[in-house]
């Protein structure tokens, strides 16, 4: 357990790295062109992601997405398989939504998903962050979904309400068991107050083996008014047990 | 060659519609019987997580050996289903790396496929699309058109 907490660590200590390596003078030379390594992999199908010049909260660079083709199973993001089964899991990103412009309710896209390699009920998503908007397309909604045994089609949902714009600090905790949770905060660095909680009985499902961070499974009306849209992520960062905050 | 003529016979023998190709055991297709490849994505596999890309909907598999004929144009084209999509992979794990739908032919002319190698065929309903469970599932109609493939696997169940 002990070395996997330190791959997990290793692996926000990497991309938090890509932050530190500006150059003066010369912008395009601190980012890198592939994301792998530090990540394990990308998907790219339907889908772009660059690793562009301009990071969020201080750092160099930052990871942009976007998707580009008319299938829903199109995906532009990038993926961490340092988590080995892990039953308690946390993870953090920041999120720039501010090109989909007039998103609403029927144009939901994934951003984050924590999975498992033993899932139940055909679920492997222990925890999911969507992103859409309300039915006129003036606010975004987070739309947050874990596996559980005693949802519709074993999921549990929930949603919170996004207020402004620029980027989103955006925390994860999810914990495997009967009495299993997913809580959420977002720009909120007081643990004891989650934006969003759901109490779920997760114990049929096997722990966190892999993290996706990036555009996903991008609903039919997206794919008609945000496509080519691109969404800006950022500092990642995974841990098991401790909060992560804000800095 | 004798084999694969036997093979052949057989698949085309046993309609498609009753194989439950799975990734435990993908229905294995060739060429040239069937000629296309038809069924139900009904009763398939859910949640089949392709690098991300999470089938959250029934979904049959099938498996297939490429060779590169170098003449045959490479062209899934889906005659018929309902919001149906058509991924090919390396395997049940790997991100795919071509996607086909109705009106979008899968083309991998320009996949760097291997030839000789395996490869899985995908098809399932949109995973976009909700609720995600076992009745989100439907007929469809694939034209491998010249697809140069071989049997290379077969079990009845």
């Amino acid at each position: 357990m002990k070395r996997i907490s330190l791959k997990m660590k290793l692996l926000s200590l990497a991309i938090l790295g890509l932050g530190g390596m500006a150059v003066a003078g010369s912008a395009a030379a601190a980012c890198p062109t592939s994301p792998t390594p530090p990540w394990s992999g990308k998907n790219t199908l339907a889908g772009n992601i660059v690793i562009a010049d301009g990071g969020y909260d201080s750092t160099s660079c930052r990871l942009d997405a976007k998707i580009t083709g008319n299938v829903g199973s199109a995906a532009a993001l990038v993926r961490d398989d340092s988590p080995a089964s892990e039953p308690s899991y946390r993870a953090q990103f920041l999120v720039n939504l501010d090109n989909l412009a007039s998103l609403n309710s029927t144009q939901p896209v994934r951003l984050f998903a924590a999975t498992t390699d033993a899932p139940f009920g055909g679920v492997p998503e222990l925890a999911s962050i969507s992103v859409y908007g309300n039915a006129t397309g003036s606010t975004k909604i987070l739309g947050i979904s874990a596996a559980c045994a005693s949802g519709a089609n074993n999921r549990c949902n929930s949603s919170f309400t996004l207020s402004g714009t620029g980027v989103q600090r955006i925390e994860v905790a999810l914990s495997k068991s009967a009495t299993g949770s997913l809580k959420v905060w977002v720009n909120n660095g007081t643990e004891a107050s989650p934006d969003a909680t759901i109490n779920v009985d997760n114990s049929a499902w096997g722990g966190v083996d892999t993290a996706f961070l990036g555009l996903a499974s991008p609903s039919v009306q997206f794919r008609a008014h945000q496509l080519n849209k691109v969404v800006g992520f950022d500092q990642f960062d995974s841990r098991r047990t401790t909060f992560i905050g804000t800095p | 060659m004798k084999t694969k003529l036997l093979s052949a016979l057989l698949i085309s023998a046993i309609a498609p519609a009753a194989f439950a190709g799975t990734c435990a055991s993908p229905t294995a297709i060739a060429t040239p019987t069937p000629s296309t490849v038809t069924g139900t994505t009904c009763g398939g596999d859910m949640g089949i997580n392709l690098g991300g890309t999470i089938l959250s909907n029934p979904t049959q598999v099938y498996s297939f050996v490429w060779h590169d004929t170098g003449t045959t144009p490479n062209i899934l084209h889906l005659n018929s289903g309902a919001n149906i999509e058509i991924d090919i992979a390396n395997n049940c794990t790997d991100a795919p790396f071509a996607v086909g739908a109705n009106l979008l032919d899968l083309d991998w002319t320009t996949a760097g496929m291997v030839d000789g190698q395996t490869y899985l065929m995908f098809v399932t309903i949109d995973p976009s699309i909700q609720p995600h469970n076992a009745s989100q599932c439907g007929t469809f109609d694939i034209a491998p058109g010249t697809l140069p493939v071989e049997l290379s696997k077969f079990s009845v169940n």
